[in-house]
């Protein structure tokens, strides 16, 4: 996953380790958090809106999140459809003369409280557009740019590779494995439902995504410091003339844990504003990536 | 007299009469005695005195003879006026009194008082807790004014001047105040209450006086059960829906209205069944519910199937010698027939049929055990159930009069014993007891307006029981006797019934019905009559209470002049004092409402439910209540500044008096009241005067509690600076015509403006000042014209609200339940920015405190949850909230001090600034923009969408709804070719690469087919596409309208702190000894460390 990412091939093992790490804590903890907000409401079991509404300062993610979610009902549809038994194309092109579409539901959160006015408005008058849906559509667009700047220099099974990975996720198909990993029966222990586990996949993929950027990214930047340090220091006597041995400029050094733990403490900062200039020890919390 | 004239001077009285030049003469001549006494003898020698020609106003140098006069007489006809009230006696509302001329020796009757009289005569009995009472009585139509007999002498007038008796007792100091109350002190605001409301009430109070409210609700209580008896026994209610319309016509129409309305309803009937037959009268309703008893008895199959057996008559094959035994053969089936042949003229017939039925049964099948006996038996007794509802109509033909007046004294020999016993009857005389009851004819007594047709209860048991027999008796004759029923005289149901045919053949059944609809509406009518009691607040319940002797007697004499021919009616007229009192007590009405309702939903933006909020409405009232007692008539400025500077220690002694704190200023108050409220005609003392009577009256007691209250105050008003801020009600509509020139809502400004006002100068004869200012006046606070945010805010606010109208309306209309807090149109509205209304130069310098701080950020905070959709918010969050956002701003303004103390000649500005922010959780200034950009102005495009579709949606309920699958293709595709058209777009649908694709890099070929058939992604690609290509301002940066201009560079860049000297690392051997094993040890973790 992390090569999707911009690491190289092979990460190393520590920070494999580490990452896994972090992103297992982080769970437990949007686990707890989603068993305390549930109990807010009353209700015994986690919905997907108790996890939503952890992140729900994070526009963007949300915004990604509700794209995922609504695919995720286009592919079910889908589904439906092909069961039904007939070939592809024609399910595709009959769409346009059957009454019954696959529509994709939108995704409303409660606290959005403009939601209620909508709800008396049929459906149909439900005409997208919204900002928030092209913002999540510009990000898409944005990523897949960089990822083809990635990939426009692979080789056939570099390629294939990178498309491996760009699959790979936490609850694809490993629902209990994925529970068991988290001790999710320690906090919450009713099973949770599919919208749940999938939102879950979906948050750790995100975590290991900003992790891992925000680690290459300090990475960079302390490598360029190296440099400068370098060059500064050996001032006058290094030759600018390449050496045939020497290391490829360009060649990548795998993430090391200490980037690692660096864009970990870069990412948990939580400020408390209302908390300074008061008295007594703070106890700070696992803050959600 | 002289008295008399210099109260007129001291109080300012003559401003209402004269012109201020010849005040000044008059006040001139009420100087000294002598003065007087020579102006009265002589006005015109008077004026010509040195004295007056040396005082510039009083006498310009060319006033004529003509003037001099005129002012002399003005003065006197002044005078005369006041003197009207002794003169002519002080009840003059209630009685037809001729006037009183007063001999020529003068013996001028005593006037009571010329001030505010005590509790003027009528009202003695009233027990007004202490509360603004209603003044509504006023302007309920009413006319409360004086009665001026038609004849009064000029001549008098002069006799009385001549007779200046220097006994005029000075008035009264105060009216001497009926006990305030019960001591649980219910606030009761001020009620608008029209005297048709009261229509009802004269029905039950009747020409008795001064009933108790418990008496007349122990009878109120009997009839009602008397009538809700009788009312069991009707199943057919033919005119149940109409029973309320029929009461509020019988109330409001007039006699001969009410002949013919009656009329047209015997004729129209609501529920023409098809066995209505005008000429059998009767027969529709019992035909009915025979109809209705033959039907549950022929479908009752419970279990067993009882009923088969008796569907058809019985066959001779089943029962070969069934006709030998039974003679009179009989089976639901014949009932059935013999019904819709109209064969049977009354319940009993019908009955007896039934009987046969099951005794047949019984006389045929012998064995005990039978079981068709057990079938009849099971029959037999639901049929005696099913009877009992039927009422004993004997269908009568039109037209057939004697019979009925048989039948009828047959049926009365019947029940009259039993009506004459116990008004609660058993339930086998319920129908007969209706005829014990009748009502009055009304249409019969053309004099009486219909109100008055009689007062339904009488005190005690025992008359309700004579009432009954005494109709009973009536009941033995015609209606003729009903006509001639005194009023008054019995207690009978209040309205007369619709049903009620003035011919007086009043064919029983007729009559029956009429009773029947009689019964209904007179339990309807108290139901009603306690309904309001029941339902209303508890506010106006108590209202009610206290008033009732007061409106009773007031409305009886309404009748009794109403009963004189039109001439000799007292005459009602109009004087100016009075009016100018009544414009007062309408500013202060007003005035009272507008602030309690802003204190109400001030107190911080809650849905105003008088009610509930009583006590918190009250709390605020009571402290705002203070300062707008009275109102200036013209707030010109000049006078408003003279207002500002004098006293509001009055005000507060009001205020202590309306927060009940004082007894005696509240009953100084109350008597201001209820005088305005009683006698209406007589009190001469405007709002200040009484107020100032009622300083005096309580000025020692309320010294004490003046500082007790000045401490409440201050909190209070601190509470309530701020709310008025931004106009959240609107102004009462009702004043919007009569009064222009109402002042604004205003709120005393925390602490501050009390230096202004030098304590306690009680100039009584000064209009009253008007209240400081609310600190919204000041434009400092004022939101900024040019600042785009606040403009998109309250647009929001606009919005929202506008959204949640449609929004409720839809509800309404699609019949789901509104939510209970929901006041519609009648709750907290935003109306934007506060409109100041004081010229700048009006308002006392401006200084902030904390306190005004904290109200401006409490206000601020208030918009911020009204933007975020709150409908209201209860005070203790908003005050939570306030406090949140002060500490934060706390620390944000520490954090600034701490670094610029430390750092300030390290960092720029701005740097410390950013550093300040970001340790207080703005990361980036960027954050703020994207949050306006984000959280209002894109809100806002939303919420103007939404309306618009809650709109269309709104209009769009009474079609039928579309087909909704096959409408959303086209819908999308018709807002395609709508929003293409707007846009110019015209090409999308022809070509595949119109999507742009390109532009992203990505191959079109790469694309599986699937997805470009997909319906569901269509519509977003396509406009996003869309709105792409046509909003240009695609806002990708932030606008520099909202922020400053950062060009700082993001993050990475952030001024780095100065780096803190190093922290040397401890050498271990220069430690003590003891410490020497721990540094070892942190040795080698650092020697690690350092690998």
């Amino acid at each position: 996953m992390m090569f999707v990412f911009g690491e190289v091939q092979e990460p190393l093992e520590d920070t494999m380790l580490l990452v896994e790490e972090i992103v297992r804590s982080q769970m437990i903890e949007t686990t707890i958090q989603a068993v305390a907000q549930a109990n807010k409401r009353g209700a015994r079991s986690i919905g997907p809106e108790d996890i939503v509404f952890l992140i729900r300062h994070d526009r963007p993610k949300v915004n990604r999140l509700r794209s995922f979610l609504s695919w995720k009902d286009v592919r079910k549809n889908v589904k439906d459809n092909k069961e039904a038994g007939a070939p592809t194309e024609e399910d595709m092109l009959e769409d346009q003369d059957k009454p019954a579409r696959i529509k994709r539901m939108k995704v409303k959160f409660s606290w959005d409280h403009l939601n209620t006015y909508s709800g008396v408005l049929s459906d149909n008058d439900d005409d997208g557009a919204d900002e928030e849906e092209r913002q999540a559509y510009e990000d898409q667009i944005t990523r897949l740019r960089l990822a083809d700047n990635i990939t426009s220099s692979m080789t056939k099974e570099e390629y294939m590779y990178y498309s491996e990975c760009r699959q790979a996720s936490f609850t694809y198909k490993k629902v209990k494995r994925f529970c068991d990993w988290c001790e999710m029966k320690r906090y919450y222990d009713i099973k949770a439902s599919s919208d749940v586990i999938d939102i879950l996949g979906f948050l750790a993929y995100e975590i290991v995504n900003s992790i891992t950027e925000t680690a290459l990214s300090i990475k960079r930047e302390w490598d360029e410091e190296e440099k400068r340090k370098e060059i500064r220091r050996n001032r006058g006597t290094t030759s600018t003339d390449p050496f045939l041995f020497d290391k490829r400029s360009d060649e990548r050094t795998p993430l090391q844990p200490i980037h690692i733990r660096e864009a970990f403490r870069q990412l948990q900062v939580q400020s408390t504003p209302l908390g300074s200039f008061g008295v007594g020890v703070k106890r700070s919390k696992l803050a959600l990536m | 007299m002289l008295t008399l004239a210099r109260e007129l001077v001291d109080r300012q009285r003559w401003r209402l009469y004269l012109t201020p030049a010849e005040g000044a003469v008059f006040e001139l001549a009420a100087s000294s005695p002598d003065m007087w006494a020579h102006f009265m003898a002589d006005p015109d020698a008077c004026l010509a005195r040195p004295e007056f020609r040396a005082h510039p106003p009083a006498a310009p140098p060319t006033s004529s003879l003509s003037q001099r006069l005129s002012v002399a007489m003005r003065i006197r006809t002044m005078l005369f006026e006041q003197l009207l009230p002794s003169l002519f006696g002080e009840d003059v509302t209630s009685a037809v009194v001729p006037a009183r001329f007063h001999t020529p020796d003068g013996n001028i009757l005593a006037p009571a008082a010329i001030e505010p009289l005590p509790a003027s005569a009528s009202d003695a009995g009233c027990q007004t807790p202490a509360a603004p009472r209603p003044d509504a009585v006023h302007p309920a139509g009413s006319d409360p004014m004086a009665v001026e007999p038609a004849s009064h002498a000029f001549g008098a007038s002069s006799g009385i001047k001549q007779q200046a008796t220097s006994s005029l007792p000075p008035p009264a100091a105060v009216a001497d105040p009926p006990d305030p109350g019960p001591s649980t002190f219910i606030p009761i605001d001020d009620m608008y209450y029209s005297l048709e409301y009261d229509a009802d009430l004269l029905e039950s109070l009747g020409v008795q006086d001064g009933d108790e409210p418990e008496r007349q609700s122990s009878n109120r209580n009997e009839a009602a059960n008397a009538a809700r008896q009788t009312e069991q026994s009707d199943s057919i209610e033919i005119h149940a829906s109409l029973k309320h319309m029929f009461q509020t016509i019988n109330a409001r129409a007039d006699p001969l209205q009410l002949k013919s309305l009656k009329k047209l309803l015997t004729e129209v009937r609501p529920s023409k069944s098809k066995w209505a037959n005008d000429d059998r009268i009767g027969q529709e309703q019992l035909y009915e519910a025979l109809e209705v008893v033959l039907n549950e008895l022929k479908n009752y199959t419970a279990r067993l199937e009882h009923s088969l057996p008796f569907l058809k008559p019985v066959q001779k094959r089943e029962a070969p010698n069934y006709y030998d035994i039974i003679k009179k053969p009989m089976d639901l089936g014949t009932m059935t027939k013999k019904l819709k042949a109209l064969q049977y003229s009354s319940k009993e017939e019908f009955a007896n049929d039934l009987a046969l039925i099951w005794s047949n049964c019984m006389t045929y099948n012998t064995i005990p055990d039978n079981i068709y006996r057990r079938h009849a038996t099971a029959m037999k007794r639901k049929s005696n159930d099913l009877m009992k509802k039927v009422p004993d109509i004997v269908i009568k033909n039109a037209g057939d009069s004697d019979s009925d007046d048989d039948n009828e004294s047959k049926a009365d020999a019947k029940d009259g014993p039993k009506a004459g016993a116990s008004v609660p009857d058993t339930s086998a005389a319920r129908p007969s007891h209706q005829t014990g009851v009748k009502m009055v004819v009304d249409g019969n007594e053309p004099d009486t307006p219909s109100f008055q047709a009689g007062p339904s209860t009488v005190e005690g048991t025992s008359s309700m029981q004579s009432v009954v027999s005494d109709v009973d008796h009536m009941d033995t004759g015609d209606a003729d006797r009903m006509d001639t029923a005194p009023d008054g005289s019995t207690a009978v149901p209040a309205a007369p019934k619709p049903g009620a045919d003035p011919d007086e053949d009043g064919q029983q059944t007729q009559q029956q019905q009429q009773q029947q609809q009689q019964q209904q509406q007179q339990q309807g009518v108290h139901e009603q009559r306690q309904d309001p009691s029941d339902g209303a607040s508890m506010q106006v319940r108590h209202w009610k209470q206290a008033t009732l002797s007061f409106r009773s007697r007031y409305l009886r004499s309404r009748e009794d002049q109403s009963r004189l021919p039109f001439g000799e009616r007292v005459a009602l007229i109009r004087r100016s004092d009075e009016m100018h009192e009544f414009e007062q007590a309408s500013l202060a009405f007003a005035a009272r409402n507008r602030e309690r309702r802003l204190a109400i939903g001030a107190d911080a933006l809650i849905p105003a439910d008088p009610a509930s909020s009583g006590a918190q409405a009250l709390d605020s009232l009571a402290s705002a209540a203070g300062p707008l007692r009275a109102m200036p008539v013209r707030p010109a400025s000049a006078q408003a500044m003279r207002a500002l500077s004098s006293s509001p220690p009055k005000s507060r002694h009001i205020r202590a008096a309306s927060s009940g704190a004082v007894p005696e200023s509240s009953a100084g108050q109350i008597s201001l009241l209820m005088q305005r409220g009683g006698s209406g005609g007589k009190a001469d003392a405007s709002a200040p005067d009484s107020s100032a009577l009622a300083d005096d009256g309580s000025a020692p007691a309320a010294d004490d509690a003046d500082a007790r209250l000045a401490a409440a105050e201050e909190q209070r008003s601190a509470h309530l600076t701020q709310i008025f801020k931004s106009s959240f009600l609107p102004e009462l509509q009702f004043f919007a015509n009569s009064q222009p020139s109402m002042l604004p809502e205003p709120k005393s400004k925390p602490g501050d403006l009390h230096a202004f006002f030098s304590p306690r100068t009680k100039r009584p004869g000064q209009i009253p000042p008007a209240p400081p200012p609310s600190m919204s006046e000041y434009p400092e606070f004022a939101p900024d014209p040019h600042s785009q945010l606040y403009a998109h805010i309250s647009r929001n606010i606009a919005e929202l609200q506008r959204i949640k109208d449609i929004y409720y309306k839809i509800m309404f209309k699609q019949g789901s339940q509104l939510p209970q807090d929901y006041m519609g149109q009648y709750g907290l509205r935003y109306n934007g920015p506060y409109r100041p209304l004081w010229p700048r130069e009006a308002l006392p310098p401006m200084a902030i405190n904390r306190a005004a701080a904290a109200s401006v950020l409490k206000q601020t905070c208030g918009v911020m949850l009204l933007h975020n959709g709150f409908d209201g918010v209860s005070s203790t969050a908003l005050a939570t909230l306030t406090d949140l956002a002060t500490s934060y701003m706390l620390n944000l303004g520490r954090t600034m001090r701490m670094h610029m103390d430390k750092y300030g000649h390290q960092m720029r500005p701005e740097d410390i600034l950013l550093r300040s922010l970001e340790i207080n959780g703005v990361n980036d200034p960027a954050v703020l923009d994207t949050h306006i950009r984000h959280d209002v102005v894109r809100v806002g495009s939303k919420l103007a969408d939404l309306r618009r579709k809650l709109e269309i949606a709104f209009a769009d309920m009474d079609q039928a709804p579309q087909d909704g699958s096959a409408a959303g293709e086209d819908d999308v595709e018709f807002e395609e070719s709508r929003d293409q058209i707007v846009s110019g777009n015209f090409l999308q649908d022809l070509g595949v690469d119109l999507l742009g694709l390109k532009d992203i890099g990505i191959d079109i070929t790469t694309i599986p087919l699937e997805l470009w058939n997909r319906k569901a992604e269509k519509p977003i690609r396509v406009r996003v596409r869309r709105a792409l290509v046509s909003t240009p301002a695609a806002d990708e940066k932030p606008s520099g309208k909202y922020c400053v201009k950062w060009d700082l560079a993001p993050r990475a860049n952030l001024p780095k702190m100065p780096v803190p000297p190093a922290w040397a690392p401890v050498d271990p051997a220069k430690q003590i000894g003891l410490l020497r094993p721990f540094y070892d040890k942190k040795n080698m973790s650092i020697e690690d460390l350092a690998k």
